[in-house]
């Protein structure tokens, strides 16, 4: 089934039929969800009001790493299988994981202030979202620094691979070492520690932040695909 | 029902900023593929209308 869509002819009819119903979809889930985060959810009996950080941080804390597995799977595809849009699904994820990846940090910030006193701490998790920005901002450089596309896409998918170790330390971080950030409240043994209350309302934010990426890295991967294209017709016509 | 709607007292500057930033970047990265794609479709659709002059006049 992968090699069936991995035709970019195949990929752009396919793309571009599903794009409007995704943009679509996230347009209503963002309707749904940001006026319940902002107004219907109660505040968090500790935190407050500053507890509605948490509507836009942890949706994009856990895109910021499911963007980054996305891409070290493409990167696999693309050198076992050199499937021709393996590095077109990496390369043009990357800018939507780094943005991502720069908005829990900076939302994280935002949010350490009121509730632990500080803007920033060197703890396990946060040094370690903000190596993941490092390696996307790496990946994307590397991209731009080889001219020869088949080269620059092997050395990014090393890259990729290279750097996917810093995931599961992402994911861990909270568990073995002592750190100011809290531990897993949702996908934990147990169940989520969350209230309903505001459980709910983070997953329909959570929906709307992955369908939003899921129509951003379409597209994103159309523009690449058409690049591609013109630079072939270029070289074509001289 | 809340009261955090609109001000939310003394958080309010830590909220707004953090949905303002965020969805200000889903909004900026929006705009930027739409323009890029608009600009590349057109790109291709002129290099192959060029490639298609071409092929007519070497006919």
């Amino acid at each position: 089934m992968f090699s069936f869509f991995a035709n970019p002819q195949r990929f752009m009819a396919l793309s571009g039929a599903l794009l409007p119903w995704l943009t679509g979809l996230a347009v209503a889930l963002f309707a749904v969800g940001l006026p319940w985060a902002l107004i219907f959810a109660p505040p968090d009996y500790q935190q407050g009001d500053s507890a509605r950080i948490m509507f836009v941080h942890v949706p994009s804390a856990w895109l910021a790493s499911l963007v980054y597995v996305i891409m070290a799977v493409a990167s696999v595809v693309s050198l076992v299988w050199r499937h021709a849009l393996a590095d077109v699904a990496a390369k043009a994820a990357a800018p939507l994981g780094a943005v991502f990846t720069a908005g829990a940090l900076i939302t994280g910030s935002l949010w350490g202030e009121p509730t632990w006193g500080t803007w920033w701490v060197w703890d396990a998790r946060l040094t370690s979202v903000l190596v993941l920005f490092f390696l996307y901002l790496g990946y994307m450089a590397l991209w731009a620094a080889i001219e020869d596309e088949q080269k620059a896409a092997r050395a990014a998918a090393i890259l990729c691979l290279v750097g996917a170790i810093n995931i599961p330390i992402i994911n861990r971080s909270v568990e073995w070492w002592n750190t100011l950030h809290q531990p897993a409240s949702i996908f934990r043994a147990g169940g989520p520690s969350m209230h309903e209350s505001l459980l709910y309302p983070l997953l329909v934010n959570a929906l709307a932040f992955s369908v939003a990426f899921a129509a951003l890295h379409l597209a994103a991967m159309r523009v690449e695909i058409l690049k591609r294209r013109a630079a072939s017709l270029e070289a074509r016509l001289g | 029902m809340s009261a955090g709607f609109p001000g939310m007292g003394e958080y309010g500057w830590f909220v707004w900023p953090s949905y303002v930033l965020v969805l200000g970047a889903l909004i900026t990265l929006v705009v930027v593929v739409a323009r890029g794609h608009a600009k590349w479709k057109a790109r291709v659709a002129a290099l192959e209308a060029e490639q298609a002059a071409r092929r007519e006049r070497a006919a």
